[in-house]
């Protein structure tokens, strides 16, 4: 678990890159990270989590900023010397050398004798669950995609590093086995205690590994929260649609009160909701709501209430779902749990939907 | 039915014939040297009186003819194994420098580097020669390492090249982040897997320089001359048979040195499907 209790580990401040010095790949990125924590770095290809990484691990290098680890800059720290681990996502396994070989890479380069390396890389093997005996005298061609990952692994954590960097690690991994790798990776880090940081275009992937995500978005971190927070409080219209699913209505902000807020929708009906931003009145928004925290035919006490038209019914075992036009949005989705006897839903029918003003954010469109 | 099945092996049957005559074209003026070395009789006629060592023996003999290929022989090691260690060495880095280069003209750079293969020898030998003479090094073995050096570096450049085209870079970052300084991650990772490139433009720049006559021609004065030198000379003054032992020599080391070559692109080929 991370240790907030403490100063940060690593810190980026004001950090920007560029290329060209004109289009920003990292604009302005400051992000704290703590001992023991495994962080996530999502966002979509191109949206500075890679670069962010890299920075991290020498590859690259601020155009202004810094980066510290442990409180001292890394500005003049090689990325020799920066002693992290590191998983790839194409395994990036020497192929001239063997399995051991590979995993006892960074103990000889501190100079342990191989005797002592293998020792280590054993206890490494294991950890990864590769138990077979003749394991460490095969060459990475010999072995599948999943095998070579778990040695990119072993390679990783040999010498127990503080931080260990993982770059899309499970990307060209089938699903099945990359949720088997997901639940591996996450006892790893609880058995070691060791701070992981993973970046991933996976919104599930993050969500389920890590226990804080920095969602990004054109080279700055549009949030940083943990999976359920990230999930409940979105707090930019893109978090909001690139975690999970959500419908999004048009509107314009009619009254705010710290951070709730009235709010009035492109056909003129009102609603309220929650403004993480404290938008000011006149605000072009969108109000954002998760599908399974509608209700069809809501009680009292809902703060939002609409009438809807049905346009399309998918019965799914577990749930119902419906794809209404609200307000505007004929892409409007409700997820409803299926029970046996309940009325069902025609296309064309008339419904009246609604939602409660918690599970309501509205945000800046 | 009978029209479509008439000839199924008419022209796999022709392409056969054809193949097999392109390669007897190829082959058979090296394989009519071979057995005249072992002639007894100091011919070059067929059929052969008798089997006989002696124009090997003529070579590794006493005499001062065999002094003479004795001392070609060794010229042509000390001009090969230097010129090629020196060619092998500037293309290895020319080729990972190219490699690393983001520069527009390092297209140019390549083409200039390999161009002495497309220039004729003659250019070459004649600009060398009048470089050299002003630097007073004609008549010199430097200058024949050197030229054999430049105009062999090109062979070097290219399989480099080659082989670094497969090259996953990633691998350096992954040697660098796991503790190895960038010279360190060089000779542990770069260099084992460029190695079937690097040993195979050694190969071709050393046999090149076994084979070099014209520019050798120009720098060289008797005490340098190399073995195709005193071959070319041999033939021009004597009908002697010792050059077909010579020669057969020429073709068996060459014979081995491709062998090498094609292990080592086989071991090449696969230590890049494996780190794609």
């Amino acid at each position: 678990m991370p240790d907030h209790a403490h100063d940060p580990l690593i810190q980026f401040r004001k950090v920007n890159k560029t290329y060209d010095g004109k289009t920003f790949v990292v604009r302005d990125l400051s992000l704290d990270i703590y001992k023991g924590e495994f962080l996530a770095l999502l966002g979509p290809s191109g949206s500075g989590k890679s670069t962010t990484l890299g920075m991290l691990a020498g590859f690259e290098h601020p155009s202004s900023g810094s980066i510290t680890l442990g409180g001292k800059s890394l500005q003049d720290t090689p990325t020799h010397k920066r002693k992290f681990g590191m998983v790839f996502q194409n395994y990036s396994l020497f192929p001239h050398m063997t399995v051991m070989e590979n995993i006892i890479f960074p103990l000889r380069m501190q100079g342990m004798s191989r005797k002592d390396a293998y020792k280590l890389g054993q206890t490494a093997l294991e950890m990864v669950d590769l138990r077979d005996p003749e394991m460490g005298k095969r060459k990475p061609d010999q072995l599948s995609g999943g095998q070579q990952q778990r040695i990119a692994l072993a390679r990783a954590l040999v010498f127990e590093p503080v931080v260990i960097l993982f770059d899309e690690p499970l990307g060209a991994l089938d699903k099945r086995l990359r949720e088997q790798m997901q639940l591996e990776l996450r006892q790893i880090h609880k058995r070691l205690g060791v701070t992981m940081i993973f970046v991933t275009h996976d919104q599930s992937e993050a969500l389920t590994m890590a226990d804080r995500v920095a969602v990004f978005n054109e080279g700055r971190i549009q949030q940083i929260a943990s999976p359920m927070q990230l999930y409940d409080e979105p707090e930019t219209a893109f978090v909001a649609s690139f975690v999970g699913e959500n419908n999004k209505i048009r509107g314009k902000v009619i009254h705010a009160q710290a951070d709730a807020c009235n709010v009035e929708l492109v056909d003129g009906s009102r609603g309220e909701g929650i403004s993480p931003n404290r938008l000011a009145p006149d605000t072009n928004v969108l109000v954002v709501v998760r599908p399974e925290r509608v209700v069809v035919a809501p009680a009292d006490g809902y703060g939002n209430r609409h009438p809807a038209r049905v346009n399309e019914v998918i019965e799914l075992g577990d749930q119902t779902r419906l794809r209404l036009d609200v307000a505007g949005n004929d892409e409007f989705l409700v997820k409803i749990p299926r029970t046996r006897g309940a009325p069902e839903f025609q296309i064309g029918q008339s419904l009246v939907i609604g939602w409660r003003s918690q599970d309501c954010r509205v945000l800046r469109a | 039915m009978g029209l479509t099945k008439r000839n199924p092996s008419f022209p796999k049957l022709a392409l056969g014939v054809f193949s097999t005559m392109t390669l007897a074209f190829l082959i058979l003026p090296i394989i009519v040297i071979i057995p005249l070395s072992f002639n007894s009789a100091p011919y070059f006629t067929y059929p052969m009186p008798g089997f006989s060592w002696r124009w090997y023996a003529e070579i590794f003999g006493d005499s001062s003819a065999s002094v003479m290929w004795q001392r070609g022989i060794l010229n042509s090691f000390i001009v090969g194994i230097s010129s090629t260690f020196v060619a092998t060495t500037l293309g290895t880095l020319a080729a990972l420098g190219l490699s690393q280069s983001t520069w527009r003209y390092r297209n140019l750079v390549y083409a200039v580097l390999v161009s002495p293969l497309v220039v004729p020898a003659i250019v070459s030998g004649l600009g060398l020669f009048y470089v050299f003479a002003k630097l007073k090094l004609v008549g010199t073995f430097w200058s024949l390492i050197l030229a054999h050096a430049a105009l062999g570096a090109p062979f070097v450049v290219i399989t480099v090249s080659a082989t670094l085209k497969g090259f996953n870079q990633t691998l350096l970052r992954a040697a660098e982040v796991h503790g190895a300084s960038p010279a360190r991650a060089f000779y542990e990772v770069t260099l084992p897997l460029i190695l079937p490139g690097v040993v195979s433009g050694a190969i071709f720049a050393f046999v090149w320089s076994w084979d070099e006559i014209v520019v050798t021609l120009f720098l060289a004065t008797p005490p340098q001359h190399t073995v195709p030198i005193r071959m070319w000379s041999g033939v021009r003054e004597s009908f002697n048979p010792t050059i077909t032992a010579v020669a057969t020599l020429l073709i068996a080391m060459a014979i081995i040195l491709m062998l090498v070559v094609d292990q080592l692109n086989q071991r090449n080929a696969r230590f890049n499907s494996a780190s794609r």
